[in-house]
């Protein structure tokens, strides 16, 4: 039975390489002269019909960064020996002495768009109208140079939204040789920061062709075919561009950051980087002193703080040992720790910020005072262990996922850790750091977001989300980016609700009383140790308190005490944003 | 116990194979990718250490081992699903001491040997239950495949298992059904997807979707072929890849390097030394004296007939569907040890064919 299946099996094979003979002798033999003419003039050409990028929304429907005209001048390289030019480089020096631009620009240019002799390729872009005016003498004499419109990004409000949208640039050519198999050529535009890249394949779109014949000249004869391009999603995200503009005036001239979040759901509301720098400048082309300017300045502008800097959390870190200690039974909220302003461990000794102490503080006051003895005391009964590993349940040294590039990871020490890397031991000075959140303890400012939002809701961690949906051209909606749940608290709830007790009394009663307002917020105060400078002032916490609808970190590089300096920006947020919501549910 | 020697036959024809995909692939990078021949040239002497190797060793042994075989691979594929996604969003690679190697490709032989001593040992395909249990051993790596994402290489893993429904059921009817019943749940599946997914799909699918790209390919394909004429343009004359024309002239569309240099005398020329190298693993399929033989065989025979149908077929724009190598001339490692392999378990069924198994 078998062999016969087989021996079927052989005739079907014959038949279908008789099919690929039949088709052979069609194209080799009998079409023979039609593409023998084809491939000696290359008539038909493929012209490619850009998709336009899709716009990127804020919440509210304003327009972040669209796209603006442009003009450029391509040629196709194999016209030019019919044209007159005996080499490339002759034409190319013609160009550049006729547009004055460097004649090395334009190789460089010319070299990195070449595709292939029979595709065009962009060699000036970026061309205003009035240029394209000057030209055009020039131009009606060259037949076989085309002007193109493209078309660039556009960043209305400049700086503000820096380190959310990213930019778009000429794609290099590290990420042609990556992605050219998606579409890309030389020359194209592609999403190097931000959602403008973590979405890039939703918003590029995909792009059109008309086939046509071409003459001697390489002029347009007849269109064979077309098919229109299919233009990219818009995003439309969940930043509030409003929200967005306060927060980015309150931190003012510091360095710093500042996340604003919806703790029911992982909503990112506004996230501002500061310094900050101007996407506009690395779309519309920059000089290298510009860019030297930008990568070697000491502020880093370029960096996005929010997701990429990792600093000790300092006194925040506090919250994370008070929910160990009460989930282990180590303190009830109703113990009392003597602060008398030092504590002794071995022969070294440590102080409270609090010169003379706090006097008798139970869990509560201890939040709210930032009472360094207390924690040190818990700390040390809690362990190194312990602390480490409610350091990790607290969702820190874990990535949050949130929808932008180069998120960093932070780093939560261990005794192990320490005795490999460092080769020491774990000293009980080391736990008594780690109590305060020192030590080798590096957390990211969105990483707390999602902490002091999953305290807020109970104990959900929710994918921090900038971007909240993608619509067509037509505003219909692709996709609808849902809250997504990445770690879970799963502590009691009567644990998390001691701690909130002593966040509200931090605002109420405590370091962080400059918040104090209609809105019933709750909070932490801190300051990490920075050994190059001053201290680095942290804030980060939630509001109203009984029903809370938003939460916020802010960070604010060599501010000094976190009371000082982070309170009152947190406070013009928080004012502005309740003025703008209310208490009542929902969102505009 | 007694052996017959090599096909010398079969032997010589794989020889003349490789060196005219040698000769033609030196002349498709001439100038710029030279680098590829001198790998590949690695590879094919590799390939044949490989071959000659497997040919003296009793493929029963090979047969009985295959659960291992099988289980080998499909570990070092799921291996490559929890790597990091590599270049251009695919992870198909796995890196062994700085050679990068494809898992998929060698799921080809370990899944024809563990169908040859499935069948073998089961006799024939009588009722669905049988059906079901075999279509398993290929839905898994081809799912895992597919996600890579290799839609190509998942496709022939699915061939396979076609295959040997086809050679080994007692009602042809299973057959029939169950080719229907998998080509009617392609819809179902489509509903699953995502817009941005089905567009991936259908350029994958349809090149014509994707003009640039595929669609560009296409049209210079032909152009080389048609411009080749009946007796070409000579060796190292094909101004079509030459000028850069042709993209992927060393891997998908090589056959059209041939066509071009050698016109339609060297790729009928071509078809005819792929058809007796196809009706000589027919005749050693029929040699064998044993189940275990005859389905290794079969199956070897119509992967490679599989690899050149298709690529000639997408060269000639007769098939819309991506490319797969085409055996002795695309460039690729992997894909040429699998094949070498292959042929090398072609021979040990040649050399062994009057040894039952004890």
């Amino acid at each position: 039975m078998r062999v016969n299946r087989l021996s079927m099996l052989m005739i079907a094979y014959a038949l279908l390489f008789v099919i690929l003979l039949g088709r052979l002798w069609y194209i080799q033999v009998f079409m023979e002269e039609r593409y023998k003419v084809a491939a000696q003039e290359n008539r038909i050409r493929i012209h490619r019909v850009k998709a336009a990028r899709g716009f990127i929304y804020d919440r509210g429907g304003s327009p972040l960064a669209i796209n603006l005209p442009t003009f450029g001048l391509s040629f196709v390289p194999a016209s030019l020996l019919r044209n007159g030019y005996p080499s490339v480089e002759d034409f190319l020096r013609e160009l550049s002495m006729e547009v004055s631009i460097p004649y090395d620009e334009v190789c460089r240019n010319y070299k990195r768009r070449f595709y292939s002799n029979y595709w065009p390729v962009m060699i000036l872009d970026n061309l205003t109208l009035v240029q394209v005016v000057d030209l055009r003498n020039w131009l009606s004499s060259k037949p076989f140079l085309s002007l193109e419109v493209d078309s660039r990004r556009f960043y209305p409000w400049g700086d503000l939204f820096a380190h959310i949208l990213g930019y778009t640039a000429e794609i290099s050519e590290r990420e042609l040789k990556l992605y050219g198999n998606r579409g890309y050529r030389g020359g194209d535009q592609i999403g190097k920061l931000g959602v403008e890249r973590v979405y890039e394949d939703y918003l590029k779109g995909l792009d059109g062709y008309r086939e046509i014949e071409v003459d001697a000249l390489g002029r347009e004869v007849s269109v064979l075919k077309e098919s229109p391009p299919v233009n990219g999603f818009s995003l439309v995200l969940n930043i509030d561009r409003h929200l967005q503009k306060v927060a980015y005036d309150a931190l003012g001239e510091n360095r710093g950051c500042v996340v604003v979040m919806d703790p029911k759901d992982g909503s990112v509301l506004a996230l501002v980087s500061k310094p900050s720098f101007d996407p506009n400048t690395f779309v519309w082309g920059i000089d290298s002193w510009e860019w030297r300017d930008l990568v070697g300045n000491p502020d880093r502008p370029m960096f996005n703080r929010a997701v990429q800097a990792e600093l000790p959390p300092g006194s925040l870190f506090k919250v994370v040992v008070a929910l160990g200690a009460l989930s282990e039974g180590v303190v009830s909220p109703s113990r009392r720790v003597l602060c008398t302003g030092s504590l002794t461990v071995g022969n070294r000794e440590f102080k409270c910020w609090r010169e003379g102490g706090h006097g008798v503080v139970d869990l509560y006051q201890a939040i709210a005072q930032s009472c360094n003895i207390y924690f040190y005391t818990v700390g040390r009964e809690l362990g190194v262990g312990k602390i480490s590993s409610y350091a990790k349940r607290c969702g820190l040294g874990i990535k949050t996922g949130v929808d932008l590039d180069s998120e960093a990871e932070g780093f939560i020490p261990t005794a192990e850790w320490k005795k490999k890397k460092i080769g020491e031991p774990w000293y009980p000075g080391d736990t008594i750091n780690f109590s305060i959140g020192q030590s080798y303890l590096l957390v990211t400012p969105i990483q707390l977001a999602s902490l002091v939002s999953a305290i807020a809701n109970g104990g959900t961690f929710y994918r921090p989300k900038v971007a909240q949906l993608l619509q067509d051209e037509d505003g219909n909606i692709i996709e609808r980016f849902n809250p997504e749940v990445y770690w879970e608290l799963s502590l009691p709830k009567s644990v998390i609700d001691e701690v909130r007790k002593g966040m509200r009394l931090a605002v109420s009663d405590g370091t962080a009383r400059a918040l104090s307002g209609e809105f019933k917020a709750a909070g932490k105060t801190g300051s990490a140790q920075n050994p190059r400078g001053k201290e680095h002032a942290w804030f980060m916490g939630f509001a109203p308190y009984d029903d809370p609808k938003v939460t916020i970190v802010v960070l604010v590089e060599e501010g000094g005490m976190g009371g000082g300096v982070a309170v009152p920006i947190a406070k013009k947020i928080l004012d502005f944003f309740f003025r703008r919501y209310g208490y009542g549910s929902g969102k505009a | 116990m007694r052996l017959r020697g090599l096909d010398q036959f079969l032997v010589g024809l794989v020889l003349l194979l490789l060196l005219l995909g040698m000769l033609n692939l030196y002349s498709a990078t001439q100038g710029e990718k030279e680098v590829y021949f001198y790998r590949q040239l690695i590879w094919n002497v590799m390939g044949l250490i490989f071959c000659f190797s497997l040919s003296f060793y009793d493929y029963h042994r090979l047969v009985k081992g295959s659960k291992f075989i099988y289980a080998f691979v499909l570990l070092l594929l799921l291996f490559t699903l929890v790597l990091e996604r590599g270049a251009g969003g695919a992870k198909r690679w796995i890196t062994l001491f700085g050679i990068s190697f494809q898992p998929s490709e060698f799921m080809k032989p370990a899944l024809i040997l563990l169908y040859s001593r499935l069948l073998s040992v089961k006799g024939s395909i009588d009722g669905w239950k049988d059906v079901l249990e075999l279509s398993l051993y290929s839905l898994i790596p081809a799912l895992v495949i597919a996600k890579q994402p290799d839609l190509g290489t998942s496709a022939v893993i699915l061939f396979i298992f076609f295959l040997y429904l086809f050679l080994s059921v007692s009602h042809l009817r299973h057959f029939f059904l169950s080719l229907l019943a998998s080509l009617g749940s392609i819809p179902i599946f489509w509903e699953f997807l995502k817009d941005y997914q089905k567009r991936r799909l259908l350029v994958f699918l349809d090149p014509e979707y994707d003009p640039l790209g595929a669609g560009y390919n296409l049209l210079q394909a032909k152009i080389s072929l048609g411009a080749g004429g009946i007796f070409g343009a000579g060796f190292l004359r094909g101004l079509q890849h030459r000028l850069r024309f042709l993209p992927e002239h060393h891997t998908d569309f090589v056959f059209c390097v041939w066509g071009e240099e050698f016109g339609f005398l060297g790729t009928s020329l071509l078809l005819l030394l792929y058809s007796l190298l196809l009706w000589r693993m027919y005749h050693i399929a029929l040699l064998s004296k044993d189940k275990e033989g005859f389905y290794l065989v079969s199956g070897v025979l119509s992967i490679f007939f599989l690899h050149i149908f298709v690529n000639v077929a997408m060269t000639l724009g007769l098939i819309p569907v991506k490319g797969l190598p085409l055996p002795f001339f695309s460039y690729g490692g992997s894909v040429s040890l699998s094949f070498m392999a292959s042929l090398g378990m072609v021979l040990s069924v040649y050399r062994h064919r009057f040894l039952r198994e004890s």
